[in-house]
């Protein structure tokens, strides 16, 4: 186990150095992101009231379609350049490749949650600053049930003809059940609620984190072998 | 009768499945009584339930074979997997398809994220990425073991599913409550025969055509055996 974290923690630092080098992957994000709660007040075209009930919903459409583009850019550059045949060929725990994987993907993505949120506090006059250790708490759950299985089914539809269509297609509704439990979760919080008002919702997520991460990393083995 | 059915290649289980849906149409749509407040309308529950049953019950057919396939590597269980998520996915669009039909008359509407719609919706599109997975993936050397994956995933899902579903509309007191709550207790004798006749027949029928489905699976392999040996003994000789 021990030597597990290590061998994840070394896959993790040479994909970190790789994106501080390049910084292409938080950079597309970001600016993903941003245009996505631009384009969303275009589609809304409401008031601040109307705005400040759909936020919510909007941080997550913009935050798992990076979340996407993360799991997605960690295989396919590695698939193109050839250099994941390397990787496997690596005396270490395929287990490790993924859990290194997915930690940069939280890494990635949590850096541009960091950087978006003040921005939708900017656009949607909202208050973040009383509710900031809650929302760090879901975000955090959240980011890591949703990259588990994002980080899976990249690994498999980098393989695949339509690799960039496939990774939505097979996500998306896999990952339904805990878009819903953030938006409801983010929303309460926004609304003043306390942990008791979403006691379901925070199960669900923890339950849903820890059996796919679990799965995920069990799957994965199965997923890179020739 | 049997010369028919041997001419149309119909076995018996086949014969069986066509005697118990003529019954099915008989009991739901003739025998059954009228619902008092929906009217003829209400009819179509006996064909909406038992496909949903079986739209349910086929993923989780999906999931156990996906995990017995990857233990054994043996070409049946996919065969089963992958027949088992083609013939839930007609089932579940015939639930798609007839549950809007009932709605519009009696709720006015086609369609509400009512949970057990949202439910089946999200069921649906896992089919979907399954059988696109499937296609889009056909040259892929791993492409079994990665439907495995997506089934094992998705059956572990579906608990999460109909939970989150469930109290994303669940909170809302204001929310159409399907009627299917009153099932046991507010359905006639009579009606829940119909409905459990139509369950059975509904799961004979999917064994039917799955096991046809594994059978042309089958089949294919053993053409594409066939071809490999012809190309193999005389190449060039086969064009496709």
């Amino acid at each position: 186990m021990r030597s597990m974290l290590a061998q994840s923690w070394q896959i993790y630092r040479k994909d970190m150095l790789v994106e501080y080098r390049t910084r292409e992957r938080v950079v597309t994000m970001f600016v993903f992101s941003l245009i996505v709660v631009i384009i969303f007040n275009f589609a809304f075209n409401a008031g601040a009231d109307v705005l400040q009930r759909v936020a919510p919903g909007m941080i997550w459409v913009a935050f798992a379609f990076a979340g996407m583009l993360s799991a997605s850019r960690s295989f396919s550059p590695e698939k193109d350049r050839g250099t994941f045949e390397g990787l496997l060929l690596a005396p270490i725990d395929r287990g490790s490749i993924f859990l290194g994987k997915l930690m940069g993907n939280v890494t990635l993505i949590g850096l541009v949650q960091l950087a978006v949120l003040p921005l939708f506090v900017l656009f949607f006059n909202m208050t973040i600053l009383p509710y900031l250790s809650k929302l760090l708490v879901i975000f955090f759950l959240g980011t890591v049930g949703f990259s588990s299985v994002a980080t899976l089914f990249a690994a498999v539809a980098v393989n695949t003809r339509m690799r960039d269509v496939m990774l939505p297609v097979l996500l998306l509704p896999v990952a339904s059940p805990v878009l819903i439990a953030l938006v409801e979760t983010t929303r309460t919080t926004f609304e003043g609620g306390d942990w008791q008002d979403m006691t379901n919702w925070i199960r669900l997520l923890s339950v849903f984190t820890v059996v796919f991460l679990i799965a995920s990393v069990m799957l994965f083995e199965y997923i890179v072998e020739e | 009768m049997a010369g028919i059915a041997a001419r149309l290649r119909i076995t018996p289980f086949g014969l069986i499945c066509l005697v118990g849906l003529v019954a099915t149409l008989y009991l739901s749509l003739i025998w059954a009584p009228r619902e008092r407040v929906m009217g003829d309308v209400q009819r179509i529950m006996y064909f909406h339930v038992a496909s949903a049953w079986i739209a349910e019950f086929a993923f989780v057919l999906v999931g156990v074979s996906s995990v017995i396939y990857l233990w054994l590597r043996e070409r049946r269980w996919d065969i089963v997997a992958y027949s088992a998520a083609e013939v839930g996915f007609v089932f579940c669009c015939f639930v798609m398809i007839t549950g809007p039909i009932w709605g519009k008359p009696v709720w006015g509407t086609w369609w509400t994220w009512d949970p057990r719609l949202t439910f089946s919706m999200i069921l649906w599109l896992i089919y979907v990425a399954y059988l696109m997975l499937r296609v889009y993936g056909d040259d892929l050397p791993q492409v079994k073991t990665f439907l495995a994956v997506l089934g094992i995933l998705g059956t572990i899902d579906i608990p999460f599913i109909h939970f989150a579903t469930l109290w994303w509309r669940g909170l809302h007191p204001d929310s159409l409550v399907m009627t299917e709550e009153g099932l046991g207790a507010g359905m006639e004798v009579d009606m829940r025969i119909a409905l459990g006749v139509s369950a059975v027949v509904f799961t004979l029928l999917f064994f039917y055509l799955m096991s046809r489905r594994m059978a042309l699976e089958r089949l294919r392999d053993e053409t594409e055996a066939l071809r490999e040996r012809v190309e193999h003994r005389h190449p060039g000789s086969v064009g496709i």
